[in-house]
């Protein structure tokens, strides 16, 4: 094909299907992605708010506990009277006694307090676990501003201090409690139990250690204090330092009390996250965070997948679109080829595009198309030919005649040979008969005898010519039905008249019952004649000399039908023979016997012509008795 | 009376030699052409009283005469009879269609049938 590539059917179909393939492909992966996405966003939002819930609980328990257990050291009798002997200035040994009783019976109680010291009013420390906790002033403290208020049998606990308390550096935060005195009430002072910061931690993520390793957990969970510090310990040490500031949207959003779950920028790490917040009592922010690259791990898992099985999608897509489109293709370039050739004045080209869609459809109205061009053109040599006026029929319209195998070119054919036979014909018969009409001087009686011989052959053939082309005719489809409206009797007596000779001279008897009245009907006149001529031929034929014949005509008003029945009593018909009457050139032996010259067709011609006029025809017959035929026509057709 | 003039457009010669005879031997002037072109002269010399005419002929066909002298106004009402082999519908219609007085499909007819049809018409 010198067509180009580009241009071509296959490359434009091709490409179109992979781009909508591609495309939908695409889409169809991208929404499924997406999809899965939100669905994982909505399901780690909601993970990460029950989280952050349920560390919320763990924490104000502990917060709680805290404060019953400094509520409870404020009511020991004990530290009440030592508290007061010290205050009252009262010395001796007292503050070493308390001393000694909060390290071994206080502390003991409490693994989570690393410390416990008491205050006086003015936040002078009186007595401590530690000695070098003493004559500390914790006035100045936040927290021992905010405890002023407190009546006995309250607690205070306060925020996250990174100041230094106990030798110790760690963070910490401190739950108070005011002292009184047992019999008046009187404030004392203040008992204070420090916590380690970690003890956060540790209800947060359950170990603190974990966190000095070098790795991370999927969800961080941390606090981050009213001043947006990070109280607790989150990620690896190297970069959830404590004190770093916080200054991300939930806990922006706490300071006026709102609590939220959603993706956020910037976490404690200020990197893009999936979270949870709450916000407590005390002005500290919880938060439970997922970053996105870890909660999204599993989804680029997906995406990968979806990549490649979009790939496999495509490459399979890709070859099902190749032979979907070398099934239209192929038999259009089939097609294609056999058009030009068409077109180049092949017509014996047979299309076949091997398919039963459209274009198998396509190819069946252009085979029908052609095989109707081929008729047309083979009419048309015909005719040409008939008007060119050889006599002599070319041995090239023979071959592709039988070539083309077509009925009715078939009939053309067998219509010019026929006149070609009847030209010599004519010319026997007519000679012959101006022989014996004297033309060419008188004969002897032997004379005219053996002309007679000659010229009854004659008629024979031209017999045998003229039932060829009535068979061609009415078998070849070409026959136009040439109804007259037509006064049937007289029509019949006509051609009772014509075959008189022969009847005369088997010496039959012929009766011809008439009806009284009979409806002008509407027939072909040849077709008719065909067939009557036929049957009372053959009942002259097959009736022994001295026969009789009856010709009776009948009206079937009712059915609209005028029936001509022709009864003999002649030879009959086997039956073993009856079947086959209406076949071409069907003879029984005894009818060649009688009739050598019969053409085994007028019985076959007679039912073609009356089927071609809407009639029917059919015959009873008893051998040795008799035959009756029987034919009948519509009266209006 | 005047002998009434048939032209006979025959090309095959025992044909025309029997029409001649007959037609003569029944008081007709009868004159003869043997091909298309023939005829269609003798037709503006002698504008027969009928012309039987064949359909294939050499050169001009019998139903290329018909059409020319149809188309004439000296001859376009000439009574032609077809005289021919050939009997299909389609040649008989098309006859009929150029005003023809009769078609005789030869074979079926004997010489002294086709005269005592052309006097009748000639009547």
């Amino acid at each position: 094909m010198s067509k180009k590539f580009t241009s071509s059917l296959w490359f434009k179909l091709f490409f179109s299907f992979l781009a909508v393939f591609a495309v939908s492909v695409s889409i169809s992966n991208y929404l499924s992605y997406r999809t899965a996405k939100e669905n994982l966003t909505e399901r780690i939002k909601s993970d990460v708010r029950q989280i952050a819930e349920a560390k919320e609980g763990l924490l104000l328990d502990f917060i709680s506990q805290s404060g019953k257990r400094v509520v409870d050291f404020s009511s020991d009798g004990f530290i009440r009277d030592s508290a007061a002997k010290i205050v009252a200035g009262e010395n001796g040994g007292v503050a070493g006694d308390l001393n000694r009783h909060l390290n071994k019976n206080k502390m003991s109680l409490d693994p989570t307090i690393f410390g416990i010291n008491v205050t006086d009013l003015n936040g002078r420390i009186i007595a401590s676990t530690m000695e070098s906790e003493l004559g500390r002033d914790e006035s100045k403290d936040d927290y021992f501003v905010e405890a002023k208020q407190l009546a006995y049998g309250q607690s205070y606990v306060s925020d996250v201090m990174f100041s230094h308390h106990f030798n110790k550096d760690v963070s910490h935060f401190a739950v108070l409690a005011p002292l009184t005195e047992k019999e008046t009430g009187e404030k004392l002072g203040f008992i204070i139990n420090y916590i380690d910061g970690d003890e956060l931690t540790i209800i947060l993520n359950g170990s603190p250690r974990l966190f000095e390793r070098d790795e991370k957990t999927d969800t961080d969970i941390y606090l981050v204090n009213k001043d947006g510090l990070l109280i607790s310990k989150v990620g690896t040490l190297k970069n959830g330092v404590l004190k770093q500031i916080v200054d991300s949207e939930p806990v922006m959003k706490c300071k006026s009390g709102e609590e939220m779950s959603d993706v956020y920028y910037a976490g404690w790490r200020g990197m893009s996250v999936i979270g949870a917040s709450k916000c407590l009592a005390n002005g500290w922010t919880l938060l439970a965070e997922i970053d996105n690259d870890t909660a999204f791990a599993g989804l680029s898992n997906i995406g990968i997948q979806v990549l490649f099985s979009s790939l496999l999608l495509l490459v399979v897509g890709m070859s099902f679109i190749f032979f979907l489109i070398r099934g239209i293709v192929k038999p259009v370039n089939l097609l294609s080829e056999v058009t030009k050739r068409i077109a180049a004045g092949d017509l014996s080209q047979k299309v076949k595009a091997g398919t039963k869609d459209e274009i198998g459809e396509l190819a069946d109205s252009f085979q029908t198309m052609t095989q109707k061009l081929l008729e047309k053109e083979m009419l048309l040599r015909v005719h040409r030919y008939r008007d060119r006026v050889s006599h002599e029929l070319t041995s090239e319209v023979i071959s592709q005649l039988e070539l083309v195998g077509i009925e009715k070119t078939k009939g053309e054919f067998i219509s010019i040979a026929s006149h070609q036979l009847r030209t010599p014909l004519t010319s026997m018969k007519w000679l012959s008969d101006l022989i014996l009409g004297g033309y060419a001087g008188s004969l002897t009686e032997e004379q005219k005898e053996l002309i007679m011989g000659i010229r009854e052959s004659n008629e024979r053939l031209i017999a045998l010519v003229r039932d060829l082309l009535s068979t061609s005719r009415l078998e070849g489809g070409r026959l136009e039905l040439n109804l007259k409206e037509t006064e049937l009797l007289s029509f019949l007596q006509q051609i009772i008249d014509e075959l008189a000779p022969q009847i005369q001279k088997r010496r039959h008897e012929l009766i011809f019952e008439k009806p009284a009245a009979l409806p002008r009907i509407r027939v072909d006149q040849e077709l008719t004649k065909h067939t009557f001529l036929n049957l009372l031929t053959n009942a002259i034929r097959y009736t022994k000399p001295g026969g009789k014949i009856v010709v009776s005509v009948n009206e079937d008003a009712a059915k609209g039908r005028v029936t001509v029945a022709i009864k003999d009593n002649g030879i009959g018909i086997p039956e073993s023979f009856q079947k086959k009457i209406f076949e071409r050139f069907a003879r029984t032996q005894e009818a060649i016997l009688m009739e050598p010259d019969g053409t085994g067709l007028g019985v076959y011609i007679a039912k073609k012509a009356v089927e071609a006029q809407g009639g029917a025809i059919w015959f009873e017959s008893k051998p040795g008795v008799g035959t009756t035929f029987y034919f009948s026509l519509p009266i209006k057709l | 009376m005047d002998k009434k003039t048939i032209l006979i457009i025959e090309d095959e010669q025992y044909h025309r030699q029997v029409l001649e005879k007959i037609l003569v031997q029944n008081n007709f002037f009868a004159v003869s052409a043997p091909d298309g072109y023939e005829g269609l002269k003798k037709i503006f010399e002698l504008k027969p009283d009928l012309i039987i005419l064949d359909i294939l002929l050499p050169g001009l066909s019998g139903f290329a005469v018909l059409e020319k002298l149809r188309a004439a106004e000296e001859t376009k009402k000439l009574k032609v009879v077809i005289l021919s082999n050939l009997g299909d519908d389609y040649d008989v219609k098309k006859g009929m269609a150029l005003g023809i007085e009769y078609y005789f499909v030869k074979a079926n007819w004997t010489p002294q049938q086709i005269v005592d049809k052309i006097k009748e018409i000639l009547k």
